[in-house]
């Protein structure tokens, strides 16, 4: 028992250790491009811990749509973490100062999300596989553009959409 | 004796979680995307944003209307910056001497009733006339032509043929030449006497600083270029040799 043990441990710290970050990373930006029309484009360095995407730009349908700073993927196999730092979306005075993206292996279907930005104090909620729907709440929304894209609730705004 | 077991056991898996990935490794690209975006001559689009996490759909663009008995001119000091439509909601960014308005369809502005809203325009109306406001699509573009001063200049011929030939079999190219990056640039390591990359000048021990003017500092930029090299007419490559900095000119037929 204690010998499957260690051979699990070793297993694990070695996939951990010796993941192709770089190489899943170009294909998930091929991925995306190829079936969304998303190109993920930015200055790639990896080190053991975590892959660093630099002076990032998002286009969706060859459209510049957002431009980030840098962005740090932890994969961590049992607990993935995306945290996205300085985005600045195409329209005037609208910047989120940071987005967390966690994925926990015990609720693989589900990806939650907190962020903040200067339009709204906090952003949290879950983008769920299962029943292909996102849901966002936005505490403190300061925009009213923005609002015109959330509906109400008893909890406050948020933005729910299907896919 | 024990423990020597269990670590044994340890780097035995260890290593192979390290085989497994090298296996998976070998099927996954080896390469970032290369993408170029187009160049639109709008600031910003009709990005319908409820829809960000769906499929889009597609729209058929409306027809432009005719205006022919209204007068139309352009409203002075006024920007369009955005334009939203997804049929049902639909306003638009404007910047008016350096304030952001949002305008919903149907409000007015100055005096000024927001009527009608397009993919690349929006209809405005005062007093019985019609207004039309479009995207800004001035845009210049700069050309290079000084050449580098202080700089010792080569030129050179290539066909296109050739370039599309290199292009099309990757594996060729690293028969005839090593390349590797450093901090100012991509050193040139190796070149195969009599190929195509002496005829066309390079050297090793060069170091390969500028193309067409653009530092040349990563991968991406690297890839970019070379999957553009075959639309280019004119490459400039300006390298560093025995501490000297030299350009070279092709002409591309």
């Amino acid at each position: 028992m204690k010998k499957i043990l260690i051979f699990l441990l070793g297993l694990i710290l070695g996939f951990y250790f010796f993941m192709p970050k770089e190489e899943f990373f170009y294909l998930i930006q091929k991925k995306l491009y190829q079936t969304n029309n998303i190109a993920v484009t930015a200055d790639i360095k990896s080190d053991v811990f975590k892959l660093s995407l630099l002076k990032g730009k998002i286009y969706y349908n060859d459209i510049q749509t957002a431009t980030f700073d840098k962005a740090y993927i932890s994969p961590y196999i049992f607990y993935n973490k995306i945290n996205i730092f300085d985005i600045k979306l195409p329209i005037n005075n609208l910047n989120i100062t940071k987005i967390t993206l966690t994925h926990n292996i015990l609720n693989p279907y589900i990806i939650k999300l907190t962020a903040n930005g200067n339009f709204a104090k906090k952003i949290h909620g879950n983008i769920n596989f299962s029943k292909k729907e996102v849901r966002l709440y936005f505490e403190g929304v300061k925009n009213n553009t923005v609002k015109k894209f959330l509906k109400k609730d008893k909890k406050g705004y948020f933005y729910y959409e299907k896919f | 004796m024990k423990n020597f077991k269990y670590l044994s056991v340890f780097i035995i898996s260890f290593l192979t979680a390290g085989v497994l990935w090298s296996i998976i490794g070998f099927y996954l690209p080896k390469f970032p995307l290369i993408y170029m975006p187009k160049n639109f001559s709008n600031e910003f689009f009709n990005i319908n944003l409820t829809k960000i996490f769906t499929a889009e759909e597609v729209k058929k663009t409306p027809k432009k209307q005719s205006n022919k008995n209204t007068a139309i001119t352009s409203l002075k000091n006024i920007k369009l910056k955005a334009i939203y439509n997804d049929g049902k909601k639909a306003f638009i960014i404007i910047n008016d001497q350096g304030k952001t308005v949002f305008l919903d369809l149907n409000q007015t502005y100055k005096g000024y009733k927001l009527i009608k809203i397009f993919n690349n325009y929006v209809i405005f109306e005062k007093n019985a006339e019609k207004y039309i406001l479009s995207f800004n699509n001035k845009q210049q573009t700069k050309k290079h032509n000084a050449k580098p001063k202080n700089k010792k200049i080569i030129s050179e011929k290539i066909s296109k043929k050739l370039i599309r030939k290199y292009k099309n079999n990757f594996s060729k190219i690293w028969k005839e030449i090593g390349i590797v990056r450093i901090n100012k640039g991509y050193k040139i390591t190796y070149v195969k006497k009599g190929g195509i990359f002496d005829k066309l000048g390079l050297k090793t021990g060069d170091i390969i600083i500028k193309i067409n003017g653009k530092k040349i500092t990563n991968d991406i930029q690297a890839w970019n270029l070379y999957n553009n090299f075959d639309k280019y007419d004119y490459l400039e490559i300006e390298i560093k040799r025995n501490n000297k900095k030299k350009v070279i000119e092709y002409e591309i037929d």
